[in-house]
């Protein structure tokens, strides 16, 4: 490679050296801060409201399950609580023993 | 002023707009070439810095932080627009035309335009390391520590860059190269 097309290639390089920056818009500021104000409003992220319908469902189903236990235990203990009565019944009448 | 701003001081705001609104800006255009586009970048760095104020520790300064969030967002923004040129089938504007910086010296304007053509052949961290040493003019120490790497990874990374671009910019001017010689 010749020098000065290296010569050049390092002018390029060095190209933005000493320039001045650039604004933004004077209009710019407004618009930000609008934004602010509204993004302030507070928004209820999606993520959000799927934590909140899962937590809803998994306390329907832990209910539906405790009442569910509650009715068949209840119906349970009555089996049972006859079929003492029903025992007790019998071996009241065991005359041939 | 990072708490002042996170606790919603509208003053320390206005006076980190002051400071920061123009680094952001050119920072941001040196990416995407493009005026609003880089003013949408500044937009959404300075929501980002409201949103993450309270949970900025000081481990670096503030000055690193924001050029942290320029770099990511600006990245960012140039992979949807890549995406999104892909579906059109169509070169996107910054590619297609020469940009020209606004605050640029007029004796540099030709390199200059060259300089932002050859840097679209360069990576992410190329490109990163090139802008902040090379446009943004920052101290080799200051771009290690925005871009979380060592110095010497800088040093390596603007090596590369330079050679990659020396290739581009022989490829866009051969005709320079056939009439110095």
């Amino acid at each position: 490679m010749n020098e000065e097309q290296e010569k050049w290639e390092e002018d390029v390089f060095l190209s933005m050296k000493g320039s001045r920056r650039a604004r933004p818009q004077s209009a710019l500021l407004a618009k930000i801060e609008d934004q602010l104000a509204r993004s302030s409003t507070k928004v209820v992220p999606l993520r959000q409201w799927r934590f909140a319908v899962a937590a809803t469902i998994l306390i329907l189903l832990v209910n539906s399950m405790a009442l569910y236990t509650y009715y068949y235990q209840e119906n349970y203990s009555d089996m049972a609580v006859v079929d003492h009565f029903c025992q007790s019944f019998i071996r009241s009448y065991q005359i041939y023993e | 002023m990072i708490q002042s701003i996170a606790s919603g001081d509208n003053k320390a705001f206005h006076l980190l707009y002051d400071l920061y609104a123009e680094i952001i800006f050119n920072t941001a255009l040196s990416y995407v070439k493009n005026k609003e586009e880089a003013e949408d970048i500044t937009q959404d760095v300075f929501i980002k810095i409201c949103k993450y104020a309270a949970s900025f520790k000081g481990k670096s300064s503030v000055k690193t932080w924001i050029y942290r969030i320029v770099v990511n967002t600006s990245l960012n923004h140039l992979k949807k627009k890549t995406r999104f040129t892909i579906y059109k089938h169509s070169l996107s504007d910054s590619q297609s035309i020469d940009f020209v910086h606004p605050g640029v010296l007029l004796e540099n304007k030709e390199n200059s335009i060259a300089l932002y053509k050859a840097m679209d052949c360069l990576s992410d961290h190329q490109k990163t390391a090139f802008i902040l040493s090379y446009i943004e003019d920052l101290p080799r120490q200051e771009v290690a520590d925005i871009m979380t790497i060592s110095l010497k990874a800088v040093e390596s990374l603007l090596q590369r860059a330079k050679k990659n671009m020396r290739l581009e910019l022989e490829k866009m001017y051969p005709y320079r190269r056939k009439v110095k010689k």
